[in-house]
């Protein structure tokens, strides 16, 4: 079958696209877990925007995958491009790729505060997108509600590309969720720290749009950790700020005051997400989330040298602590982490790569194209994105607050359990 | 000697103290000392924890508990042949300076006053007080001002080894801005001691933050600064414990993010259920150092410094 395009008699497919995608986010919200299925009706072209990020995935090795174009501003960065994906068909903008009728979707690695936008242009030319994160930067609330209202009037798949959400970490804490191990998970934490990002604020002198973005404005790594694996949603947020005056903090376009911001989330069931986001101080870089459940915790890696630990209570087990008085005693075991990206969850071709930013970049591509292949929703869909993305913006306008606790609107059709 | 000369000029070196620097104890104990205080233990539940008969500037002079069977084990622990069957007539013995209070939570302060009345320094069993809400505090603190006579929480974190350390590195400045902290208590199974002999004890039931102590220890007892703001939430389950208990609580464990008064955020947890490993430990993170307690998952302490702290722009 040939795929969703914008012209009319194609609105059906479109329908019937919508539909299917419905009944998969009733029927289970992680379809991508069950195994790779080996034969697919179709090949997607991709046209990929964005000659950073953007070259960082495996478009080219998958199956079902073919990249008709290329696209990037600075002309350096679109030779790159078709140098890594070999090809030969390139655009000097996205504006001009997108009017290219032999592509079937885009994938879009430019700078945050214009994913929306990309993304709204894409569409109206009839491309399903990939995004990379935030699904939304810069134009508040607001923005969000642009990109979700065209997702909803075109009835094309949306992706965002979230690496944290395919971390060894994260799909073995599906798998654990799924099989019911934690019991309930009343706590979590997600840490992301990246000392130094000022690194990046700055290019050949002039800054980038990167230079002063507020913390909680990138909240979508963490988010991940949760909402990737429970799929609840955060309702409430308490946030606090921390700067300390540097030229940066004092003059940026997003007028952000604060290199880390840290903040006590609520969730629709009852619990409490802990998430730093800090780009200043005396740690080392990690991505790091922590699931505390009440028959089972999982506790990521941390930067400081401990592997993955699975903490379990062991019913009536007991010892004494050192001022004589009892508590349970459960059961530690090192968490012996799986290379998800070697199992049958990729296509073989895809098993040997080892992909970037801990290994989610083949996850991301195959996710793109299987759910496109098969006219399913992606994990990570327009809904995800937005409950990944928007706590964080009222994360940051409750940090500007001094730590008002603030409702976080809710973008679901139907209301989260 | 005059008592309530020695109290005013005691509260002139307690103000002095205070004002000149912040934990004194952390200077080298001084080999020459002028008396031996003489102290009444009661309590002999916690209260049978401590090491007054081997400190050399202190006698155990009798020791107090309601039940006989402690009153017994505390005269054993502390070779003390004095005793009283309450606070209440222990503290009418002159022969006593000071008085540690080991007591339920619930009567902290009653006891702590009813000693200070009686002109006896107190240390006393964390929390300093509870059940009462701030007005209890605003009495304790009245009260403790007023006497003018010491008084001291027993708080363990404080004398963690790794709050002794991070006060000397605090001391040193090596941590430059200390701009977040955290404070766990976890005691996963605290129920255990919420019965006795099928009978309610004091614990059944009680609100995690009002045993905040072991965890606010981590940030205010290296910096001493103040916590100012909180947002702080609870879980609880269908437990029985949770709908029927004397402080109306219906959480098992409260996680809380504080604002200090110098900014700085400082996230607590106080759980008392879950699939996690009692204990307390602290987290430091500081511009130019970080401290990390030893994880009850088997990390011991780390230190972290950055070797570069600042790359500039091209």
């Amino acid at each position: 079958m040939k795929f969703v395009k914008l012209n009319p008699d194609k609105i059906i497919s479109r329908r019937s696209f919508i539909k299917k995608s419905s009944a998969v986010i009733a029927s289970t919200a992680f379809m991508s877990q069950i195994a790779y299925p080996d034969s697919t009706p179709k090949k997607i072209k991709i046209g990929v925007v964005g000659g950073s990020f953007g070259l960082g995935f495996q478009w080219q090795y998958h199956p079902d995958c073919i990249v008709d174009a290329v696209s990037d501003l600075r002309p350096e960065r679109k030779a790159r491009l078709m140098e890594v994906y070999k090809c030969a068909k390139s655009y000097d903008s996205l504006e001009e790729l997108v009017k290219d009728p032999a592509i079937d979707a885009v994938a879009v690695f430019t700078e945050g505060p214009n994913h929306a936008k990309h993304v709204i242009e894409c569409m109206k030319n009839g491309k399903h997108v990939i995004s990379a994160v935030p699904a939304c930067m810069g134009g508040g609330v607001e923005q969000a509600h642009q990109l979700l209202d065209a997702v909803e009037k075109f009835g094309l798949s949306y992706m965002m590309a979230e690496s944290d959400y395919y971390q060894g970490y994260t799909i073995s804490a599906r798998k654990f969720y799924a099989e019911k191990k934690f019991g309930e998970i009343f706590y979590a934490e997600a840490t992301y720290q990246h000392p130094g990002l000022e690194a990046l604020y700055f290019e050949n002198g002039k800054r980038t749009w990167r230079h002063g973005m507020a913390p909680m404005h990138y909240p979508t790594h963490q988010a991940a950790y949760l909402i990737g694996t429970t799929g609840e949603r955060l309702t409430e947020v308490s946030c606090q700020g921390w700067g300390d005056g540097d030229p940066i903090l004092k003059d940026n376009v997003y007028n952000n005051p604060f290199w880390n911001e840290t903040a006590l989330f609520k969730t629709n069931r009852g619990h409490s997400f802990k998430v730093n986001i800090w780009w200043k101080g005396a740690h080392k870089e990690t991505a790091r989330g922590e699931l505390v459940g009440t028959k089972m915790s999982f506790y990521g890696p941390t930067a400081n040298g401990m592997g993955p630990v699975i903490v379990r209570s062991e019913g009536n087990r007991k010892e004494i602590d050192d001022g004589g008085y009892e508590r349970d005693l459960p059961a530690f075991e090192n968490y012996n982490q799986p290379n998800w990206a070697e199992s049958d969850m990729l296509p073989e071709s895809m098993r040997k790569i080892v992909g970037g930013h801990g290994g989610s970049s083949t996850f991301i591509t195959h996710e793109f194209i299987d759910a496109l292949v098969h006219q399913r929703t992606p994990d990570v869909n327009i809904y995800e994105a937005i409950a990944y993305t928007v706590p964080g913006i009222i994360a940051h306008e409750s940090a500007l607050q001094g730590g008002t606790l603030l409702k976080i609107p809710q973008f679901d059709k139907v209301k989260k359990a | 000697m005059d008592k309530n000369i020695s109290r005013r000029s005691f509260i002139k070196k307690s103000s002095l103290a205070l004002a000149s620097t912040a934990f004194m104890s952390q200077i080298a104990y001084p080999d020459s000392t002028p008396k031996k205080i003489r102290i009444g233990v009661v309590g002999g539940g916690f209260g049978a924890g401590f090491q007054w008969q081997y400190h050399p500037d202190c006698i155990v002079e009798a020791v107090s508990d309601l039940r006989p069977e402690r009153k017994a084990n505390l005269m054993e622990v502390y070779k003390c042949a004095k005793s009283y069957d309450s606070l209440e007539e222990l503290v009418k013995d002159p022969a006593i300076d000071a008085v540690a209070v080991f007591t339920e939570g619930p009567n902290h302060v009653k006891h702590v006053i009813e000693c200070m009345k009686n002109g006896k320094h107190v240390i006393s069993a964390v929390p300093a007080c509870m059940g009462g809400g701030i007005d209890e505090a605003h009495r304790l603190f009245d009260a403790v001002k007023k006497f003018g006579l010491s008084y001291m929480m027993a708080e363990s974190s404080y004398y963690h080894g790794f709050t002794i350390s991070a006060r000397k590195f605090y001391a040193e400045k090596k941590f430059g801005e200390i701009y977040y902290g955290e404070g766990s208590y976890h005691h996963a199974g605290l129920e255990c001691l919420y019965f006795e002999n099928g009978k309610r004890t004091w614990r059944h039931g009680m609100a995690p933050m009002h045993y905040p102590t072991h965890s606010t220890a981590f940030l205010i007892g290296v910096t001493g600064e103040r916590l100012t703001e909180v947002s702080c939430h609870g879980w609880g389950d269908d437990d029985p414990i949770l709908k029927d208990n004397v402080y109306k609580n219906p959480f098992w464990n409260e996680t809380a993010l504080f604002k200090t008064d110098r900014g700085h955020s400082f996230k607590v947890d106080v759980w008392w259920k879950g699939a996690h490993r009692g204990g307390e430990r602290g987290e430091l993170v500081g511009t130019k150092m970080s401290f990390y307690g030893p994880t009850e998952n088997g990390m011991g302490p780390v230190i972290v410094r950055p070797d570069v702290l600042s790359i500039s722009p091209t």
